[in-house]
């Protein structure tokens, strides 16, 4: 018996001794774990927990300011609020979201969504207006707070629209000038890097890096803004009277190839680009392509006076039509018999025609390059155009009678008139120049662009020769409608008959209606073209084009202080 | 006769007094001081890991909230420690009863927190029932597997237990309360062991747990399943109910070798770690005083562990033995889950750290298993 309790008695002692030795081991366990944690995984946890407690805030910098040619502000920045939420601060989620969405029009079910996501820090919605921020810092809700940030924003709403473009949310460049001179406009975001507790907030004094924001450097357009709304204020009255599709005016310095003016319609209000259609905003001076029609027949008579196809003295005899090479091509009325000049003045197809088949097809087509077309301008704008024009090896029998009264060419309306202005600049072909300089805050020249000549296209002689010629066009032409009361002006009218795709050949509804010139005649400042695409009403270039001229110069001529004459 | 009385009650009383001074002074203060100091570390890592608490005088609250819990905790201590173990085991039904009333009056009209209800208010202090009943509990089963020794057939002597223990639980499934539940388990299991359980039946067992694991798993509350599932990978969803764990991992693992020092703490500090005074304290000592702290901390436990054991070997009768491997088995699960919770080796059930974490019940329940441990050794002495 005695043995028995004994046996239970040691049996019951080494249970218990076998649970310690159970505890043990499996302390060892928990030692061995921490082991691996501490020791040998310690320096890979030590430094994720150096980048959790550490965060860093994004300091806004301001975007460059785009300036026009007398340092009027175009494009500038405001100081905003945007509204973040830090999620786990709020109490009660959906009520905050149902305050929040019926003040900022904001869909609840996005909100909510946010606010509830398990982190430190979500926006809810960027760049409030005024009113809607003094609204929501009203309500004073726990776990909602403001961050300053700058949006871009441009006084004058319209003006250049298609020419500035616009930048996105995160003020960066989307389209135009905003996108092109992008990497000068931008600013570098700056960082603060600090400690932070679990609640994201910031623990005084306890900075430990920070790299400054810096601003974007701004960039001064050749645009002069008083020009500007000149072109565009007579654009938008001929577009009252002709309601085109699309309409386009350019005005250039033709001696540098500034650009002093580019309006575009339709147009938009910048501040607003989200809600104009994506057509709105396209840049059609340089991203649309159109037959020039008659104003294309400047470039055939300077090529062939430059190489003696013709002469001012050269005799035509028009009859209404002429049969080259089998195709019969008309003229609106039989003009009779003239001279070179007359068959400009007139802008007689027969005549033009008569004149550009002399020439030989590779020596029009190196014209046509020279003058630019078929190449793109190299303007510092994006989604530039080269416009069509095929070679000399694609082209048909005809092709050069085409050609030679602007069919079977498309352009781009900022070609036309570089291509015009060649005439008004002794021959010389210049770049297209929109940004003459990129300033720092401090008005210091950090890149100046100057203006660029591309080449000689036609000498001087033949250049003066040519503006005579388009003088007389102005004078007692197709192109009176431009006449100025006190300057002298070139010019040239195209009224060209779209190519209609389904009919297979030229509609006799749908026209380009061009004009393009320069005043004054002889020692030109500014070179104009207007362009209205499909008009409604009037076709004529010499009706619907010219007088728009005549109004941009008959402004812009006194405007930059030019005596009259 | 009169003065006979009197001679006899001056003998009583001063055999009376004697009697304790002689208790007193046989006391294991060798566990005593080891329980003590494991306190002054807890109060140590309480003041620092809420000395940035945002409330006004927040860590003054904790830390004078947590020195009254443990000279609460020490007088119940030594009152225990007093009374012979068999007078307090008379009272192991009521004590049972009383606990079943409680747990069941919790889940009704307890105090929310966290939603679990775990709390009672009582007298203005926060109660919790729970812990209460894991001291009653040991106290019940000793007392029942000492009495039935030999009477009842084998099965029903190691099943009974369970039996008791299951309601238990469940009540505290109810709360919900799970990591309660699994120690209550640990408890009757590692008794029912000592009790003598033979083997086949532990096979037995723990195959029948196996099996029943899909119907346990449907009993189980989304939030527990998530902890059991992010338990197995915790960077699932490391802001979500992963945080936890993940959070506690890194707090440990940048701590090193010698750790940061106390106070430096930059996770426990940031309260990038959720309870940190509480259940997760364990992470604070890891960072702060590294893997040499962590180190001695676990073999300070390891220590009382042994001094548990040996009480339980050395124990008068079985009773002694069954209270004295009860309630070490008590300090182990506990510090088992919360360490290894707090390393990602346990599942997140929010169980606190002897004598370390925040708490006043647990410190106070604490220190009557000590109480009843040092009561069992003075009875190994004097009888």
């Amino acid at each position: 018996m005695g043995h028995d309790i004994l046996a239970v008695f040691s049996e019951r002692n080494k249970r218990i001794l076998f649970l310690f030795f159970v505890f043990i081991t499996i302390f060892f366990l928990l030692i061995y774990r921490l082991y691996n944690i501490q020791v040998v995984g310690g320096g890979e946890l030590n430094e994720l927990a150096r980048k959790e407690h550490i965060t860093s805030y994004i300091l806004d910098g301001k975007r460059g300011v785009i300036f026009d040619r007398n340092l009027k502000r175009l494009a500038v920045n405001v100081e905003t609020k945007s509204l973040f939420a830090i999620p786990y601060k709020i109490e009660k989620p959906e009520e905050v979201a149902r305050l929040l969405s019926i003040r900022l029009s904001l869909p609840y079910q996005r909100i909510e969504e946010e606010l509830n996501k398990e982190r430190y820090f979500v926006w809810v919605d960027r760049k409030l207006t005024s009113e809607k921020y003094e609204e929501i810092k009203s309500l004073e809700i726990p776990g909602l707070d403001f961050v300053t940030e700058n949006k871009r924003y441009y006084p004058k709403d319209s003006l250049a629209a298609n020419l500035m473009g616009f930048v996105g949310v995160d003020n960066q460049g989307l389209e135009g000038l905003e996108v092109y001179f992008d990497e000068e406009l931008k600013s570098q975001s700056g960082l603060m890097v600090m400690e932070r507790d679990a609640s994201g907030a910031k623990i005084p004094l306890s900075i430990e890096r920070m790299h400054p924001s810096k601003n974007g450097l701004s960039i001064v357009l050749t645009i002069d803004e008083v020009i500007q709304y000149i072109t565009e204020e007579a654009l938008q009255k001929a577009n009252d009277l002709y309601h085109p599709k699309s309409a386009v005016a350019i005005v250039v310095n033709p001696k540098t190839g500034e650009i002093l003016s580019m309006a575009v319609m339709p147009s938009f209000n910048i501040n607003n680009y989200q809600k104009a259609p994506e057509n709105f905003r396209r840049n059609r001076a340089i991203t649309d392509n159109y037959e020039p029609g008659s104003t294309f027949k400047i470039f055939t008579i300077a090529a062939a006076l430059e190489k003696g196809y013709a002469k001012l003295s050269d005799q035509f005899n028009c009859k209404g039509s002429i049969n080259y090479q089998g195709t019969v091509i008309r003229d609106i009325d039989p003009h009779g018999y003239q001279d070179l000049t007359d068959i400009i003045k007139n802008s007689c197809n027969v005549g033009i025609i008569e004149v550009g088949t002399r020439m030989d097809k590779e020596v029009f087509a190196e014209f046509i390059r020279n003058f630019g077309f078929g190449d793109k301008t190299g303007i510092s704008l994006p989604g530039e155009s080269p416009g069509l024009f095929r070679p000399v090896n694609q082209w048909s029998k005809i092709s050069i009678a085409s050609l030679s009264i602007g069919q079977e060419i498309s352009v781009t309306p900022l070609q036309l008139v570089m291509g015009t202005a060649v005439i008004a600049n002794d021959g010389v072909l210049m770049k297209p120049l929109i940004v003459s300089e990129i300033i720092d805050e401090e008005y210091n020249v950090i890149k100046q662009f100057k203006p660029e000549e591309v080449r000689q296209v036609i000498s001087p002689e033949t250049a003066r020769t040519m503006s005579q010629i388009l003088e007389v066009v102005v004078e007692s032409g197709t192109g009176t409608g431009a006449k100025l009361k006190h300057y002298t002006a070139c010019g040239k009218t195209g009224t060209a008959q779209k190519f209609d795709f389904s009919l297979g050949k030229y509609s006799n509804e749908k026209f380009t209606s061009w004009f393009v010139g320069f005043a004054p005649a002889m020692d030109a400042e500014v070179a104009i073209l207007v362009m209205l695409d499909e008009p409604k009403g009037s076709y004529y270039g010499g009706t619907v084009a010219a007088p728009v001229f005549q109004e941009i110069a008959g402004k812009v001529l006194p405007y930059l202080s030019i005596p009259s004459e | 006769m009169l003065n006979d009385l009197n001679t006899s009650r001056s003998i009583i009383g001063k055999s009376f007094f004697n009697r304790y001074i002689r208790l007193i002074k046989h006391i294991d203060y060798a566990l005593l001081f080891l329980v003590l100091g494991l306190c002054v570390l807890g109060l140590l890592v309480i003041y620092s890991s809420t000395h940035q608490e945002n409330v006004a005088n927040g860590t003054i609250q904790f830390v004078k909230k947590q020195v009254i819990s443990i000279l609460a905790g020490l007088l119940v201590c030594l009152l225990i420690t007093i009374i012979d173990y068999h007078e307090i085991t008379k009272l192991s039904i009521p004590g049972y009863v009383l606990s079943l009333i409680m747990l069941v009056y919790v889940i009704y009209y307890g105090k929310e927190i966290g939603g679990a209800r775990r709390w009672i208010q009582l007298a203005g202090q926060e109660f919790q029932p729970a812990e209460f009943a894991k001291i009653t509990l040991i106290i019940f089963l000793s007392d029942l597997l000492n009495k039935q020794k030999n009477k009842l057939p084998d099965l029903l002597y190691f099943s009974l237990p369970f039996l008791f223990t299951g309601i238990l639980m469940f009540l505290s499934y109810k709360q919900p309360d799970l990591g309660t539940a699994l120690v209550f388990f640990a408890i009757t299991l590692l008794m029912v062991f000592i009790a003598g359980i033979p083997w086949k039946y532990i096979s037995i067992g723990f195959v029948l747990t196996l099996s029943l694991f899909p119907i346990l798993w449907s009993l189980l509350r989304d939030y527990q399943r998530s902890r059991l599932i992010l338990f197995l990978n915790p960077e699932m969803d490391p802001l979500g109910a992963g945080y936890n764990v993940i959070q506690s991992k890194v707090a440990i693992g940048s701590g090193g070798l010698f750790g940061k020092g106390l106070f430096g703490g930059i996770q426990s500090q940031l309260k990038f770690l959720p309870s940190q005074h509480t259940d997760f304290v364990f992470a604070v000592i890891g960072e702060e005083l590294g893997f040499v702290g962590a180190l001695l901390l676990l073999s300070f436990f390891a220590l009382l562990l042994w001094k548990g054991i040996k009480i339980a070997q050395e124990a008068p009768d079985l009773l002694g033995t069954f209270l004295a491997t009860g309630i070490t088995s008590f300090l182990f699960v506990q510090i088992l889950i919360n360490i290894g919770m707090s390393m990602g080796l346990m599942p997140a059930t929010g169980l606190p750290l002897p004598f370390i974490s925040y708490g006043g019940t647990f410190m106070i329940s604490n220190f009557i298993g000590i109480g009843l441990l040092l009561n069992i050794h003075l009875r190994s002495i004097f009888n």
